[in-house]
């Protein structure tokens, strides 16, 4: 044992070395975990800061731009107001032409812009003050351009467009010329501004770029040089000929940025920068947008330089901790593994142990399973298992025998769904009490088969799970056909004893009572007749007539008394109200233990009845005046509703009826009472008396 | 002479009957049958003054017999004779119009008296017997009435109570024990509503169970 222990504990001792080193190195990651999210918490707050920053700034560049869109506004309404204008559009004489010619240059010099012109109201350009360079405005035609067709309308407008001639970017103010007393303008004034301003006065911070784009999402202002005039995302070829068409933006082609928006804050360009974004639209130009953009990198680094400024002693001092740390847990491993390797010699003990426990356990499982198979299979019995939606779980084969069913076809399934529904109903009714009552019942079925009817005793017993709740309800069902068919025969059997008895009683009472009896009080008149004849002759002759009427008269109780006890001629003469009367009186008298009789009026039954009423009522006096001690006894008969009620209760001491063996006499009873289809209950407890009670439909009458 | 007529089934006890009529002097037997219909037949034929009549008889029994007499000659007075000795039947034939009831046993000793009593137009009865009587009267009289609901012998227990018998008394003269006594008279407290003796005797009094 010593050999195999020594490489186990070796490896073993590897084992938790690794673990350690595992373990200093899972306390390593997760302290820079923590360093990372403590980190990211604080970039997370950063970047929010710079959000909200850039919000600022684009609100700050929107204000900017729109000032200088504004800029021209004021000065070409001012243009085309000068007389001199519409004057040389009404009348374009070498003279007019030169004066408003002259109006232009001054305006485009003190203006500082880059070109001002008129056009006649067909788009002509008549007057400019560049007609003297080499992109010449002079009879150029812009009425492609919307700021002519609205100043044409009556509307000044602002226009942000790359020259036709120059191919710069400018921003064109027109406003249309009037002439004094007309409602249609005569043409339009026009300023060009150059955009170039815009860009260069706008202060940048590092690693951000600022664009103003046009509602095609043309790039037209631009802090970085290789956008302009790019396409901000994206788009389709339809959508680029559309900006063709306008021929706002000259010619093209319209390159596209590579931009790409990665969530509502986050976009990418071509070569997977990623930029923090903002887009803000200007306020007086319906689809013109500033988009802002930052490298969050450079946010980023705001941050962490400090940081690690700070923090890099600290995790140097840690390091050491940490390693003077593990150092002290590896000594302490040794010790450690010392302790573990007994406690494992012991665990590995315990498990053999536990093994051949368990085998043991499962050998026993199975021999249990074999033997419970086999009582299932063999069994006369009808045996099935349901769950508590009555479904089945298992049927033994006596069953599948039975009704001609699988075992395997019959799971999950209810009775309805392969009996009859009569039959299905009277097992379900009983399964579904004891479900619901929670405790075993007995009930007989009466099952159909091959045209004979087959009675089944069930034994039906709820089953419970683990937890003492309820989990199905099972059922054992024995076939007790040739049974009953027995019991049936010995009751009809007894039945005719008993009805023979009765008779034969009835027949030797009338014999005693009316024959013997007769004789006898015959015979007595003549021992009176005798007695009276020679009363006062001869002494000795008349004390033995005397004698002898004495012996007459006895002998006649006695003969009396047995035909009563036999059978009393009050039942067959007067009734049963009668003939209770006067056996209640007689037992009274006899025992002295007072029996009262109560009755109510009782309707004719048949001497059958009486008799069985009669004798129930005798036997039951009979065992008490033996065995019950009592000192009163009731005995009432009445009748309700057409069911006879005969009870004897007594005071007496009682007896335990689930103990004692039911005695003959009981027996007897039982068998009258069933001759007649009467019911007999017996009630009983010790020490508190005994109460039977005979309960009959009157209208089911048996014959005698 | 009274005219008598016997009708008994057995032939021997007729004989018997049949002298002690004989051999009273002032009387004589007229007709003797030996069943219910023979009795009625010869009652017509023979207009007897007094019938004497078994109860147990094949065919028409006496009860039945007494019935028909009184439909054909009401005045005509019956003693019933038996060989039972139950106070069930003197009851039955009593209420079934007889004016008297003896035993077979003690016909020798009681035939003779009942005949003239019965034929003076007296009813012949034992004292038991007249009590009985007149107790079933007294409750019938009074139609729908608490009596109803007293048995026979819960009733002869009121009457000896109202008449001032101790409980002693009554359960010698009937032959029960004195704590039977005592539970039907707490029977007949309970079932008549009343307290005690004194009430039971106005009770009893009030409902002609006993004269005053």
């Amino acid at each position: 044992m010593h050999k195999t222990v020594q490489p186990e504990s070796l490896r073993k001792n590897m084992k938790l070395r690794l673990i350690i080193l595992g373990l200093s190195m899972l306390a390593l990651i997760s302290a820079s975990a923590g360093g990372y999210l403590y980190y990211s918490s604080v970039k997370k707050t950063v970047i929010k800061d710079a959000e909200k920053q850039a919000y600022t700034r684009t609100e700050m560049i929107k204000k900017h731009i729109s000032a200088l869109f504004s800029e021209y506004k004021k000065p070409i309404k001012i243009l085309a107001g000068i007389q001199e204008i519409p004057g040389a559009l009404l009348e374009p004489t070498p003279g007019n032409l030169e004066k408003a010619s002259l109006i232009a240059d001054h305006f485009n010099t003190s203006l500082d812009a880059d070109v001002c012109y008129i056009t006649d109201k067909n788009g002509n350009t008549i007057i400019s003050s560049n007609r003297n360079d080499p992109d010449s405005f002079l009879g150029e035609n812009f009425r492609f351009r919307p700021y002519f067709q609205n100043a044409i309308q009556g509307i000044p407008d602002t226009y942000l467009a790359i020259g036709k001639t120059s191919g710069k970017r400018g921003i064109y103010y027109s406003h249309p010329v009037h002439a004094k007393h007309m409602k249609e303008p005569l043409g339009a004034a026009v300023i060009k501004a150059s955009v170039q301003d815009i860009e260069d006065n706008l202060i940048l911070e590092p690693g951000e770029i600022i664009l103003l784009t046009s509602p095609q999402d043309i790039i037209f202002v631009s802090t970085r040089k290789e956008w302009l005039y790019g396409l901000l995302w994206k788009e389709s070829e339809n959508k680029i000929s559309e900006i063709a068409q306008t021929r706002q933006f000259g010619t093209g082609p319209w390159h596209w940025t590579g931009l790409k928006k990665n969530s509502s804050r986050y976009a990418a360009d071509k070569q997977k920068n990623k930029y923090l974004i903002h887009i803000s639209e200007m306020d007086d130009y319906r689809g013109w947008h500033i988009v802002h953009l930052q490298d969050p990198g450079i946010i980023a680094k705001r941050l962490s330089d400090p940081f690690i400024r700070i923090t890099g002693t600290i995790i140097i001092v840690l390091g050491f901790l940490f390693v003077f740390l593990v150092l002290l847990l590896y000594m302490n491993a040794g010790k450690e593994i010392a302790r573990r390797e007994k406690a494992e010699d012991a665990l590995r003990l315990a498990k053999e142990e536990l093994g051949l426990y368990t085998k043991d356990l499962e050998r026993q499982v199975a021999e249990r399973t074999r033997e419970i198979t086999g009582i299932l299979k063999y069994t006369p019995d009808v045996i099935y298992i349901k769950d508590v939606n009555e479904r089945y779980l298992l049927v033994n084969s006596r069953y599948e025998e039975l009704f001609g069913v699988k075992n395997e076809e019959i799971r999950g399934k209810t009775a309805r769904e392969f009996m009859a529904e009569d039959i299905a109903k009277e097992f379900q009714i009983s399964d579904h009490k004891v479900l619901m009552e929670k405790r075993s019942c007995q009930v007989e079925h009466n099952v159909s088969q091959d045209g004979e009817v087959y009675t089944y005793l069930s034994v039906k017993f709820p089953i419970y799970d683990e937890e003492g709740n309820i989990s199905g309800v099972g059922g054992i069902s024995t076939d007790i056909t040739v049974f009953k068919k027995n019991q049936e025969q010995l009751r009809r059997l007894s039945g005719s004893v008993i009805t023979g008895q009765e008779k034969e009683r009835t027949a030797i009472a009338r014999e005693l009572h009316d024959e013997l009896g007769q004789l006898l009080t015959a015979l007595r008149m003549d021992a009176v007749w005798i007695l009276n004849r020679i009363k006062d002759k001869d002494k000795k002759a008349c004390e033995h007539a005397s004698a002898m009427r004495d012996l007459i008269d006895k002998t006649i109780d006695d003969v009396r008394s047995i035909a009563i006890r036999l059978r009393p001629g009050v039942l067959d003469d007067l009734g049963l109200t009668d003939a209770l009367e006067w056996l209640t009186a007689d037992f009274e008298r006899r025992t002295g233990i007072t029996c009262i009789f109560e009755h109510s009026i009782i309707p004719v039954i048949s001497n059958t009845i009486a008799t069985v009423a009669y004798r129930i009522a005798q036997e039951s006096l009979t065992n008490i005046a033996r065995h019950a001690n009592a000192t009163h006894v009731d005995v009432s008969l009445h009748e309700q509703n057409r069911i006879l009620r005969l009870t004897i209760s007594d005071d007496g001491q009682g007896f335990d009826i689930l103990s004692a063996k039911e005695s003959l006499g009981l027996a007897g009873m039982r068998e009258r009472a069933g001759i007649v289809g009467g019911i007999l209950d017996i009630e009983s407890l010790p020490r508190e008396g005994t109460r039977i009670s005979f309960e009959l439909k009157i209208d089911a009458q048996g014959d005698l | 002479m009274i005219k008598v007529l016997l009708a008994d089934d057995h032939s021997i006890v007729r004989a018997g009957l049949c002298r002690i009529v004989e051999e009273s002097g002032n009387m004589e037997v007229v007709a003797e049958a030996s069943d219910g219909n023979d009795a009625v037949k010869k009652i017509l034929e023979t207009s007897p003054d007094v019938a004497v009549i078994d109860i147990s008889m094949p065919g028409m029994d006496g009860l039945e017999v007494v019935s028909q007499i009184k439909k054909h000659k009401p005045g005509l007075p019956v003693i019933m004779l038996t060989m039972h000795q139950e106070e069930q039947y003197v009851v039955k034939a009593i209420e079934a119009g007889a004016m008297g009831y003896i035993t077979k046993k003690s016909a020798p000793e009681q035939l003779v008296d009942a005949i003239s009593k019965v034929y003076s137009g007296k009813l012949y009865l034992t004292d038991e017997i007249s009590e009985l009587l007149a107790l079933r009267l007294a409750r019938g009289a009074n139609g729908k009435s608490p009596l109803d609901s007293l048995s026979t012998r819960e009733l002869q227990v009121l009457k000896r109570l109202a008449q001032g018998h101790t409980n002693r008394e009554i359960a010698e003269s009937y032959h029960i024990s004195i704590k039977t006594v005592d539970t039907y008279r707490f029977r007949l407290l309970k079932k008549l509503n009343l307290r005690n003796n004194a009430d039971l005797s106005r009770f009893a009094i009030q409902n002609n169970i006993v004269q005053p």
